[in-house]
C-alpha cells in the first residue's frame, strides 16, 4: 500500500473531522458545520451499530475455536455462553411481536438477568468491605487519616450519625466539599489537559497506534 | 443485624438534604407542559430503585412531556415498561395521573441507539435525524409519527435532563446536555458516586441530586409517599455502617495488638 494511502489519508481525515467537530462545538449558530457534524456522528452511531454485529460474529469464532479444539476447562463454559446468547438473542425475535418485547425474551430479563445482576452486587458488597478493612488499618497517619475521613463521610451518609451526634454529619460534609472535592478538581483537570494533549496529538499525527502505524 | 430493620423498620430521624431539596424544588418550578428528558437506570441497579420511583411518581403528577432516552442497550426501558410503569399504577396517591398518561402524547419510550456519546450528540443535535425511520421501543409506531416529538426536535427544546447516574454515562452525558447545550441537569446519583460529583453540584453544573438508596427515601417523604424500601432500607445502612465501622475497630485492636505483641518478643 502506498505512504499516502496508509498514512497521509487517515491522518489528513482524522485532521479534517476534528476540525469540523470542534467549530461545530464553539460556532453553535453556523449550518454548514452543524449538518457535516451531525452527519459525521450518525456515521459513528451506524459503524458501532456494525461493530456490535462483529462483536457478536467474534464471540462465535473465539468460542467455536475453543468447542472444536476442546480446550480443558474451558470449552464447557464456550457451548454454556453460545448458547445463552443464541437463546437470548433469538427470543428476543420471535415472531408476533415488535423486537425485543416477546414476553419470553421480557420473562428471562425479570426472571434471570435481573436478579443474578441483583445478587452479583450484593457479592460484591462482601468484597468491598474486605478489601475496605484491609485499605482502613492504620499503619500510616495517612491511612489513619482516610480512616477518620471515611467514618465521618458513611456517618453523614446513614441517619445514625446524627443520632449519635448532631455534628457528626457537619464533619462529614467538611470533608465531601473541602478535601474531596479540590482532590476531585485536581484530578478532573489533569485527566482535561492530558486528553487535550492526546487530541492534539491524534489530531496533527503525532499518535498513530489507533491507526494500526506503529513505529519504532 | 443489618437485615432486622428491613422487617421492623427502627425510624430513625432522616433529614432532608440540601442537594435533594434542590433536585424537588426545581421540578416544582418547570412550567406545565415542559419536555423532560430522563435516562432511568438498568433495574440491577438495586440502591436507586426507590428515588427512581419517586420521581417518576413526582414527574407524572405534572404536565410535563417526558422522553425515555436509553443508554446501554434498553435494559432501562425493559425496566421502566416491566417494573417502575406498573408500580406507579399501584400507587394510591399517584396512579390515577398516570393512567390520565397518553403515551406518544404525554410520554414515549426512545428505542436504544449504538454509539454511546456520539448517539447522544446526534439526539441533542437533530433527533428526527438520529431516528429517521426508526420504531420507538414498544414497536408502537415512528419515532418521528408520536405527537409527543415535535417538542423534542433537538436539546434547545429540552428544559430538564434527569439521568440515573452511573459513570462513564453521567459524566458522558453532562459534557454533550450540560457543558455543550447548556441545559439543566439534574442526578439520581449512586452513593458512591455522591462524594465524587460533588465539584459538579458545587458549580452549579448539577442543579440537584440525590444519594443513593438515602436520597430515595428523602424523595419520598418530598413527594408523600413514603415506602417501606426507602425507609427501612435506610436503618439498614445505618445498621451496616455500624457494622463495618465495628469491623474495623476490631480490626485495628487486632493489628496494634499483634504489634505489641511483635515488639515485645
Amino acid at each position: 500500500m502506498s505512504e499516502i494511502l496508509r498514512k497521509q489519508a487517515p491522518i489528513s481525515i482524522i485532521f479534517v473531522t476534528t476540525i469540523i467537530v470542534f467549530v461545530n462545538f464553539f460556532e453553535q449558530g453556523n449550518l454548514l458545520f452543524k449538518s457535516a457534524t451531525d452527519t459525521l456522528t450518525n456515521m459513528a452511531v451506524i459503524m458501532t451499530g456494525f461493530a456490535f454485529f462483529l462483536v457478536a460474529i467474534n464471540l462465535f469464532i473465539t468460542y467455536g475455536r475453543v468447542i472444536a479444539k476442546k480446550t480443558k476447562g474451558e470449552w464447557i463454559y464456550a457451548i454454556y455462553a453460545l448458547s445463552l446468547f443464541t437463546i437470548y438473542a433469538g427470543l428476543g425475535f420471535l415472531p408476533g411481536y415488535p423486537i425485543g418485547q416477546h414476553p419470553y425474551f421480557l420473562l428471562l430479563y425479570n426472571q434471570a438477568q435481573y436478579h443474578i445482576s441483583r445478587s452479583m452486587m450484593a457479592i460484591l458488597a462482601f468484597s468491598m468491605v474486605g478489601a475496605a478493612i484491609r485499605a482502613f488499618r492504620m499503619r500510616t497517619f495517612e491511612a489513619s487519616l482516610l480512616l477518620l475521613g471515611a467514618v465521618f463521610v458513611w456517618l453523614n451518609t446513614a441517619p445514625i450519625g446524627a443520632v449519635i451526634n448532631p455534628n457528626i454529619p457537619v464533619i462529614g460534609q467538611f470533608f465531601l466539599d473541602v478535601p474531596s472535592t479540590a482532590g476531585n478538581r485536581g484530578l478532573l483537570m489533569c485527566v482535561a489537559i492530558g486528553t487535550i494533549a492526546v487530541g492534539i496529538r491524534q489530531m496533527v499525527g503525532l499518535e498513530r497506534g489507533h491507526l494500526g502505524i506503529v513505529e519504532g | 443485624m443489618v437485615a432486622l430493620p428491613l422487617v421492623k423498620p427502627l425510624g430513625l430521624p432522616l433529614e432532608i438534604v440540601e442537594p435533594t431539596m434542590m433536585f424537588y424544588n426545581y421540578i416544582e418550578s418547570l412550567p406545565a407542559g415542559s419536555q423532560v428528558v430522563v435516562r432511568a437506570a438498568a433495574l440491577s441497579n438495586v440502591e436507586n430503585l426507590p428515588v427512581q420511583l419517586a420521581v417518576l411518581k413526582h414527574l407524572f403528577s405534572k404536565n410535563f412531556r417526558i422522553v425515555f432516552y436509553p443508554t446501554s442497550s434498553a435494559e432501562e426501558q425493559v425496566g421502566l415498561k416491566t417494573y417502575y410503569f406498573p408500580k406507579i399504577l399501584e400507587s394510591p396517591k399517584y396512579g390515577a395521573y398516570f393512567k390520565n398518561k397518553v403515551y406518544g402524547v404525554d410520554y414515549l419510550l426512545l428505542p436504544y441507539m449504538p454509539g454511546g456519546q456520539q448517539a447522544l450528540q446526534s439526539f441533542a443535535s437533530d433527533a428526527f435525524l438520529l431516528y429517521s425511520g426508526v420504531q420507538d421501543y414498544l414497536g408502537v409506531g415512528l419515532v418521528s409519527s408520536f405527537p409527543i416529538m415535535q417538542y423534542f426536535k433537538s436539546a434547545n427544546d429540552w428544559k430538564i435532563w434527569i439521568c440515573a447516574g452511573g459513570e462513564p454515562s453521567t459524566t458522558n452525558e453532562m459534557q454533550i446536555v450540560q457543558s455543550r447545550y447548556g441545559v439543566p441537569f439534574l442526578e439520581m446519583a449512586y452513593a458512591m458516586h455522591w462524594a465524587l460529583h460533588q465539584t459538579y453540584l458545587a458549580t452549579g453544573q448539577i442543579k440537584g441530586m440525590t444519594n443513593g438508596l438515602r436520597g430515595g427515601a428523602e424523595y419520598e417523604r418530598l413527594i408523600g409517599e413514603p415506602t417501606a424500601a426507602g425507609l427501612g432500607g435506610m436503618d439498614a445502612i445505618s445498621m451496616t455502617y455500624l457494622m463495618i465501622i465495628s469491623l474495623l475497630v476490631w480490626g485495628n485492636v487486632g493489628f496494634f495488638a499483634k504489634k505489641y505483641k511483635e515488639r515485645k518478643m
